[in-house]
């Protein structure tokens, strides 16, 4: 039965994928894209939105079918208890490995901005404390923070809007210069800053809404951060010259804001960097939280607490790892297969495998 | 339990040990303008002024502005060099992330400058609202002028640019914005030029320093400047002018004064199958009458108008043909054909074509107030 | 390790000898005899000196009356009971003694009587024991509170005695909704303890909670509500506190109305309300006094008050160790002049001013009240002047400390403030090692613990968490009184809509128009 502690509201689920979505990748999103597509890099962004909703409404059927069970359950009761139970094992593996990317990537980025004599392991010390302080307690509690935290996106929204007085349109032009093979590549790119949508294969039971109105819900939080995305991408592109500036700034929204003084502060990006340092700890506190609950579906005890500090001790270790921005790319172009396989083919696989051989059950639910 | 015991304890003996990124202020001392310039033989010299210690110690509880400003200057192969080497002679940490106000030297301009600006594009805590100007002579030179409205040269430097900037002589650039436009192709900068005037006591603005893909090449006088500006549709609070309405020597009945109430500006580019490019400028400027010493501007209305529209007019083209012979794209004409031309842009030779481009420009003008006498 | 062994014997010793053990020894049942009567009562109160037994006779029949002096007033005894058992010709008892009386076989019950200030008269040949209540009430005036006042609004505020605080909630709430429950706690001394609710509003599940935490204490001694609190509520751990103390009557009327309850107990003036959430302690009868734009205004900057006091000196150190250039550039000379000479670096200067100001705070609630004026001022201005003057301590941070000073006591609750100060200072400690990163991590944990707090099954940062925009029109805002249709959600009432419309008279008219 799930406990009266775990249920949220359909708005709770918008928030949390809209939290669990925006993290590290907002930073060096632009620059990430724009060397690919160029001056297109909206439009790639737009793309990925795009078919990051298509892979939405495959893990929404999949939802849809076992409305009461987490991923966790519907892969052992589909395949079978010990294989399912070794699938699930790698995915709480997958959910650490690549929380602990995002916080290697969290990190450098401190690293290089603000607190440049700190030892690393320190702050992802600190960090992964936070976060595991964050997600030790109900989903209830977690929810409530998740929605608590995310107007101080409109901050970051403002302040980036505020630069805009010096942008000039005529970076973007001509559109479309790129090509379209180009645009489709920069928009694989886009779709890891995208990735925190699969919290919803382990939220679906959780909330208490109807099918269709869940699926509304995480559409509109996918709607949200691409249009948001897009915006950031679209105002980088036109206050940096794309192909030599925009180059050379890995981090163009911090750059963009660098220069602007208000009447009682100075360096805003200090406070952009404040502001967004919250959403990366959501964002990787949601892995930890996957990946807790992960261990506890194998090794099948009642609360995911237990294994929390194991979790963030594993997180910690591989966080170490890369010391630096090629390591950085050589882990990411490890990890882009196992993003492909965790999050679109299993999925897939065990949605069109439910068609042929099980039936929609409503009945019985673990906790 | 235990486990919660030992990590509350490692995370508090953690905040106790360090502070690494500590940056304390009392020992910063901060520059507040670095100068770039070529000596003779051909040496990078890197000076700065920084705030004069030996007038802070004054009696304590008594706060002080900094009045004084000391300079220092080395000879280095790049401004980080420079800095390092000029640490050594002070008691105290150089720290740049207060400076406001970037020189060059003349000839300093007239090489490359994007490089020697990459030590503060690079450095986190640098500041990215610093003003950048080009000086006439040596940069090092002016911060030694003992400025007397002012308490330190910086601040003099810094007033003097914005009162300019207020009154559109020179564009309001940081080095932010500019950054962008340095490393366009298809776009150059101007600086604001500075000169040492009135026998060394005092900071002139004396126009524009144009530049040609990063290096300096030809200038603009003052009231040039204000034109260019409101060519380019950059316009500051006021942009004022003094025009000779009569051919006659230079008695002051034959003078106006105006202010630029409202403008429109209209650029028009277009390229014909051969590639030509010929761009179409048109300004059209709302004046007010500020000064009139013949008086009476309503019975002269008409005739004012066509009079000062063809005087501007030709201002205008006598602007346009300096920039040309610059080699200084500051309209941006090359970024457009980037956004709209981009076949004929590529097959354009990207360090000339800005030489071929024909404009037909023309200056509208009408004076719609006149203070508050007739 | 003998040592040890004698302490662990030593203790034992002394539960074995506890007074509840002695109890079993004598009996509980009354007896018939007068003399074992008062054998046993002599000996359930030690024979302690303050015990008076007198005889008397009433009819013929021996008696004796049996009173603690120190806890009976003597006229009442002259009048309620000597006088009618000694002028009444009429036979039983009962009807003597009037209105006004009990009849106890147990000693339980009269040992209970006897130290509630009632007087027992044991008559020979009878079983029973008969209990008058004489009790003198000695008891200070309605005041209103000293931690509390407001600028308008009842000055009402309870007292010591538990009746006449029930009485002055009878007074404010006359309705017959209004339920009392009594709950005896404290194994060895008693204390009275009282839940007051509206029975038509209140979600049976807080009551039902709440009386089996209090009965679930096993404790000697409740002393004060102090204790209660620590024992009833949800999370000690936490700094904030999960029960609103008040001293105010029209607050406690307040909250109960929007189906929240109450707890007093005998010989505190504080009355306990939960469930609570993080904003009703930032609410002041006074908001509800005045106009409401001005409300919400002031309202508002108590909100800021929280957030200047936590963060302000963290921000502070941030800024001027770590990264100064935040500063703009005309404050850069000011601020950088004033702390060149300082020798200290900033996060110490801070705790230096920071503990100056707690110990000046503490001495200042012990000052008389002549002098404490006096010594705050001179106190204040003397040593900050003085201090600025050795070089000691810079002036922008004298000026960010009384700052944080100020705001920390803006908060219209004790516990709040108190909480408040408290967390000034890991602030200070993550802000000297990290910077602002420091500052938004502590904010990160600060944020989830209210999100995780609950008072009573309510989570404490409602209505920001979970959100319900219409609750924020009585928390953050102060809407005016006839936009407040709706009981706030997080004390789960039964009864949600309050009043529709509340302009009546203006609705109507326009609807008569």
């Amino acid at each position: 039965m799930i406990r009266k502690e775990n249920r949220i509201s359909n708005t709770q689920l918008f928030f949390i994928i809209i939290q669990a979505q925006i993290g590290v990748g907002i930073l060096s999103l632009p620059h990430d894209v724009s060397l690919i597509s160029k001056n297109d890099g909206w439009i790639s962004t737009l793309i990925a939105g795009a078919m990051v909703q298509v892979i939405i409404l495959v893990l929404w059927g999949l939802g849809r079918k076992f409305p009461s069970l987490t991923i966790y359950e519907i892969i052992p009761r589909l395949i079978g208890k010990r294989l399912g139970k070794i699938i699930v094992f790698f995915y709480a593996i997958y959910f650490i490995v690549t929380g602990s990317l995002v916080l290697s990537r969290f990190i450098q980025v401190i690293d290089t901005w603000i607190l440049q004599r700190t030892p690393n392991w320190i702050l992802i010390l600190l960090t992964l404390g936070v976060c595991v302080y964050l997600v030790k307690d109900t989903l209830r509690s977690i929810a409530r923070f998740y929605v608590l935290v995310t107007p101080l996106l409109i901050i970051l929204f403002g302040l980036v809007t505020y630069a805009l007085k010096d942008a000039n349109f005529l970076y973007i032009f001509p559109i479309g210069q790129s090509g379209i093979p180009n645009i489709v590549k920069g928009s694989k790119e886009a779709i890891f800053s995208m990735l925190g949508f699969e919290f919803m294969l382990f939220l679906y039971p959780y909330v208490k809404a109807t099918d269709g109105r869940k699926l509304v819900a995480v559409s509109s939080a996918n709607l949200f951060v691409t249009l948001f995305y897009t915006y950031m991408v679209f105002a980088s592109l036109i206050f940096f010259e794309t192909r030599q500036d925009l180059y050379l700034t890995p981090q163009p929204l911090l750059y963009m804001i660098k220069s602007y003084s208000f009447q009682i502060v100075e360096r805003i990006d200090l406070f952009f960097l404040s502001i967004w340092v919250i959403s990366v700890v959501t964002s990787i506190a949601s892995w930890i939280f996957l990946a807790s609950n992960g261990f506890k579906y194998f090794f099948g005890r009642a609360s995911h607490a237990r294994f929390l500090p194991c979790t963030a001790g594993i997180v910690f270790i591989i966080a170490l790892l890369p010391r630096n921005e090629t390591d950085l790319q050589k882990f990411n172009k490890i990890l882009e297969p196992a993003h492909l396989g965790f999050i679109v083919v299993i999925p897939l696989f065990l949605f069109l495998f439910s068609f042929f051989f099980a039936k929609k059950r409503s009945g019985d639910h673990s906790v | 339990m235990k486990i919660k015991r030992l990590v509350t304890i490692s995370i508090c003996i953690l905040l106790t040990t360090g502070c690494w990124d500590q940056n304390l202020m009392k020992n910063a001392i901060l520059i507040q303008t670095i100068t770039f310039d070529r000596t003779d033989d051909d040496k990078f010299l890197f000076g700065i002024a920084i705030p004069d210690i030996y007038s802070n110690l004054l009696t304590s509880g008594q706060e002080t502005q900094a009045s004084n400003s000391q300079t220092l200057s080395t000879i280095a192969n790049t401004p980080r060099e420079g800095r390092m080497k000029l640490n050594t002679e002070i008691p105290g940490n150089l720290d740049a992330s207060k400076n406001k106000l970037i020189l060059f030297g003349e000839q300093f301009a007239k090489g490359d400058i994007y490089p020697s600006l990459d030590v503060i594009w690079r450095d986190p805590r640098s500041s990215m609202s610093a003003k950048l100007a080009v000086v006439k002579g040596a940069a090092v030179d002016i911060l030694r002028v003992k400025p007397k409205l002012e308490s330190s040269i910086s601040q003099n430097i810094l007033n003097l640019i914005q009162s300019t900037e207020t009154n559109t002589i020179i564009p309001d650039e940081t080095i932010q914005s500019l950054a962008s436009e340095i490393l366009d192709p298809g776009e150059d900068i101007v600086l604001p030029l500075l000169k040492i005037g009135h026998n060394g006591t005092a900071i002139d603005v004396e126009g524009l320093a144009l530049f040609n893909d990063r290096k300096l090449a030809g200038t603009l006088s003052r009231e040039e400047s204000t034109l260019f500006l409101l060519l380019n549709n950059k316009r500051g609070k006021y942009a004022r002018f003094t025009k000779n309405i009569n051919d006659n020597k230079s008695k002051m009945t034959n003078f106006i004064s105006l202010n630029v109430d409202n403008m429109r500006r209209k650029l028009d580019v277009s390229v014909n199958n051969d590639g030509d490019v010929s761009v179409n400028l048109n300004l059209r400027l709302d004046l007010a009458v500020e000064e009139f010493p013949i008086g009476n501007v309503p019975k002269k209305l008409n005739q004012l108008n066509e009079e000062l529209s063809k005087s501007f007019t030709s201002e205008a083209v006598e602007v346009i043909h300096k920039l040309q012979g610059a080699n200084c794209d500051a309209f941006g004409i090359g970024r457009r054909l980037i956004a709209f031309h981009h076949g004929f842009w590529l097959k354009k030779d990207k360090e000339s074509y800005f030489k071929n481009v024909k404009f037909k420009s023309k200056v509208e003008v009408e004076i719609v107030r006149y203070g508050i006498v007739k | 390790m003998k040592f040890i062994k004698k302490l662990l014997k030593y203790n034992k010793d002394k539960n074995e000898n506890s007074p509840s053990k002695k109890r079993e020894k004598i009996s509980n049942h009354a007896f018939s005899t007068i003399k074992e009567n008062i054998s046993t009562i002599n000996q359930i109160f030690s024979n302690t000196e303050d015990l008076v037994i007198k005889s008397l006779e009433i009819k013929t029949v021996p008696g004796v009356i049996i009173y603690l002096e120190t806890m009976v007033d003597k006229e009442k005894i002259q009048k309620y009971v000597l006088n009618p058992c000694l002028q009444s010709p009429l036979e039983p008892i009962s009807d003597m003694l009037g209105a006004n009386f009990q009849s106890a076989t147990v000693f339980n019950q009269v040992e209970a009587a006897l130290l509630e200030g009632s007087c027992v008269l044991s008559l020979d040949g009878y079983a029973k024991l008969f209990i008058v209540d004489v009790s003198l009430s000695k008891e200070r005036s309605i005041t209103e509170p000293e931690n509390e006042k407001v600028v308008q609004g009842s000055h009402d505020g309870f007292i010591e005695t538990l009746l006449t605080n029930l009485h002055l909630l009878r007074k404010t709430v006359q309705s017959p909704n209004l339920s009392v429950k009594y709950l005896p706690t404290g194994t060895q001394v008693k204390s009275k303890i009282a839940l007051v609710y509206l029975n038509n509003l209140v979600n049976e599940e807080i009551i039902h909670e709440c009386e089996y935490r209090i009965k679930s204490i096993s404790m000697d001694n409740v002393v004060n509500i102090g204790f209660l609190e620590e024992l009833i509520e949800d999370s000690t751990l936490s700094p904030f506190p999960q029960l609103l103390n008040t001293e105010r009557v029209d607050r406690v009327a307040g909250h109960l109305n929007e189906g929240r309850v109450a707890v007093l107990m005998e010989g505190s003036p504080t009355a306990l309300l939960f469930p609570v959430t993080f904003f009703a302690f930032y609410q002041s009868p006074d908001d509800y006094s005045s106009r409401w734009i001005i409300g919400t205004f002031i309202r508002a900057i108590r909100h800021a008050s929280f957030l200047i006091s936590i963060i302000l000196p963290a921000f502070y150190i941030a800024v001027i160790a770590f990264h100064f250039e935040v500063l703009p550039d005309e404050l850069v000379n000011p601020v950088g002049s004033s702390i060149n000479k300082i020798p200290f670096p900033p996060l110490i200067e801070a705790l230096i001013m920071e503990l100056t100001i707690e110990l000046i705070r503490e001495a200042g609630i012990r000052l008389p009240s002549r002098i404490g004026q006096t010594i705050g001022i001179v106190g204040g201005l003397v040593i900050g002047d003085a201090v600025v003057q050795a070089g000691l301590i810079s002036t922008t941070m004298i000026v960010v400390v009384a700052l944080t000073a100020i705001s920390s006591f803006c908060v219209p609750s004790h516990g709040m403030s108190d909480a408040v100060r408290l967390l000034r200072f890991p602030f200070m400690f993550l802000a000297a090692s990290f910077g602002f990163v420091g500052i938004v991590f502590g904010y990160i944990v600060l944020l989830a613990h209210l999100c995780k707090l609950e008072s009573f099954g309510t989570p404490y940062f409602a209505p920001f968490a979970p959100l319900r925009i219409k609750d924020i029109k009585d928390t953050f805002l102060r809407l005016p009184i006839w936009k407040l249709k709706t009981r706030p959600l997080d004390s789960h009432p039964k009864h949600i809509k309050q009043q529709d419309p509340l302009r009546g008279w203006n609705y109507n008219d326009t609807k008569r128009k």
